[in-house]
């Protein structure tokens, strides 16, 4: 992926765009040179954007700070320019409850296990990512030519894990701190239909080396957390999860 | 030493006179210099005493009367340089040659935290000869995504345990742990003392550009060249698993590692009736009462 000095950005939302959305990118600092909405999925909303060189994909209920995007397309010149970080393919806001707290559902998940690459980054005051969750993500289009659009047979839920996983896989991505994005849904936590995606990607190809095991070890993890909180709903879960008739194919 | 921030480099020797008179030199070369340096020495044989008074007399000697091995030496000198006044105590092995910022560097960290945390142990990074992360002290970090995101910003990684290869621990954690366990003789000292520290708590952290060089002869890990001295390997790990520095999943994993590498351990020794008897003597002292 190579930066360019004034990238064109289309802002994409899943569905459609809410009020405080949209004033949230009139107020941009950095421009945002298109927009667009799918029609209820990630899949589509990926699949029918328009072209241009970042992908910014928003929830729609984010409201980004003025200066999220210019931020993170800040980050994208200068990151490589020392040679010791290769320039990302996708990038992450910090995404926050209104209460300024990290939002639960987009909490990043740093590499697993890549030590080297998690240093180099923290060197650059970001984080570097193995897995990223919706709600503030810019993607290169490189990335979504190579991978294609989230896949249509995920959950919202599910569906980033996936898909940034594969393309993580490959390509370096990383969290900016200091752009924030404050995420007025409130949290939701696990539900059945993530669980049965995180059991599909366990068996999937997103990996390297022992990082399945790691996947799978982190969800137990969520669900013996679940299973704390609500017991009752944490069987519900696991049963939702497993009486749904798997589609599609494995990643 | 001076009021606030007074530092007292706490180095643990035993027979390595060239190795330590690097260090030692390495220390002199601070861009902020130690307040004090103490030389733990292991009752060596072979000078060691005579190189620290007549080459380093800016530096304390305290020569143990026998080898307590590196845990009874950071064990004894932590002390020292606690009673002493020590704001930090900043621990490593004779083999740790630290580059002219490394303390500089660790000593920047409390204020890039300030409004966040108060840290009170500050590691290193440790690099091999040839400037990759050395196997033996690859940090381990805490994962909870708000604090780890909240110290990359600043900079910092937060940290799980560490190693005494470059470890700035403060006052306030003495005061309120102890001192490293002073049986574990030698390897998983560090380890245990710190996890014990940084359970429940979230003020240890990784400072990058903070760099020493752990000079070993090779970049192993422990387990293939150790010999008889894998018992301590079994034996402490057995330790641990009585103890209070690791919660209950993180003993799971701590039996899956003293599993895995039994096991690579034996075989790389084809089973021999010596290597299993190491392991198991390993394994009867670790359920045994702990020595007070």
């Amino acid at each position: 992926v190579t930066p360019s000095s004034s990238p064109s950005v289309c802002a994409v939302v899943r569905s459609h765009s809410s009020p405080a959305l949209d004033a949230a990118l009139e107020a941009q600092t950095s421009s945002v040179t298109d927009r667009s909405s799918g029609a209820g999925s990630w899949h589509s909303a990926v699949a029918t954007a328009p072209s241009a060189d970042w992908l910014w994909l928003l929830e729609k209920h984010a409201e980004p700070a003025p200066d999220a995007l210019e931020r993170m397309l800040a980050l994208t010149i200068t990151i490589g320019v020392d040679g010791s970080l290769p320039a990302p393919a996708l990038l992450s806001s910090k995404v926050v409850r209104p209460d300024g707290g990290l939002h639960r559902d987009s909490a990043p998940w740093p590499p697993l296990l890549d030590r080297v690459r998690v240093i180099a980054a923290v060197r650059q005051r970001v984080v570097s990512l193995r897995l990223a969750r919706w709600g503030s993500l810019l993607v290169h289009r490189d990335a979504v030519e190579q991978f294609g659009p989230p896949r249509a047979d995920y959950s919202d839920g599910g569906g980033d894990l996936e898909w940034t996983a594969r393309i993580l896989r490959e390509l370096p991505g990383y969290l900016v701190p200091g752009s924030v994005v404050v995420q007025r849904q409130p949290e939701s936590g696990l539900t059945s239909r993530e669980v049965r995606d995180r059991m599909r990607m366990v068996r999937g190809n997103s990996w390297v080396a022992q990082e399945p095991i790691w996947f799978a070890f982190l969800l137990a993890v969520d669900l013996a957390r679940a299973a704390r909180e609500q017991p009752a709903a944490m069987l519900g879960m696991l049963a939702g999860a497993a009486l749904r008739r798997p589609h599609g194919t494995l990643p | 030493m001076s009021g606030e921030s007074s530092v007292v480099a706490v180095v643990v020797t035993y027979n390595r006179k060239d190795l330590l008179r690097e260090c030692l030199d390495a220390l002199r070369a601070q861009t902020r210099p130690p307040d004090r340096v103490l030389v733990v020495d292991n009752a060596s044989t072979d000078g060691t005493r005579t190189l620290v008074t007549e080459e380093f007399p800016e530096a304390s000697l305290l020569a143990l009367p026998e080898n307590i091995g590196g845990a009874g030496g950071f064990h004894e000198g932590l002390k020292a340089a606690h009673a002493g006044g020590a704001t930090w105590s900043w621990l490593m092995d004779d083999d740790t040659i630290a580059t002219p910022w490394a303390l500089q560097r660790l000593l920047e960290a409390p204020g890039a935290l300030e409004g966040m945390a108060r840290p009170e142990l500050l590691s290193s990074r440790t690099v091999w000869r040839d400037g990759s992360l050395h196997p033996m002290n690859e940090p381990s970090f805490k994962r909870e995504p708000e604090h780890y995101i909240d110290s990359v910003e600043r900079g910092l990684l937060p940290i799980r345990m560490a190693t005494f290869v470059s470890l700035l621990v403060h006052r306030s954690a003495v005061e309120e742990f102890g001192l490293p366990l002073k049986h574990y003789f030698i390897w998983s000292d560090d380890v245990e003392y710190t996890a014990r520290i940084l359970r429940d708590r979230q003020v240890g952290f990784f400072v990058p550009d903070s760099v020493v060089e752990h000079k070993t002869k090779t970049a192993h890990t422990a387990v293939t060249e150790t010999g008889g001295r894998f018992y301590f390997h079994v034996r402490n790990s057995v330790y641990m698993l009585r103890g209070s520095a690791w919660d209950i999943r993180e003993k799971l994993s701590l039996v899956w590692a003293l599993v895995f590498t039994t096991l690579i351990y034996m075989r790389h020794n084809r089973f021999a009736r010596e290597q299993v008897g190491i392991v198991l003597r390993g394994l009867r002292d670790g359920v045994k009462p702990v020595p007070s």
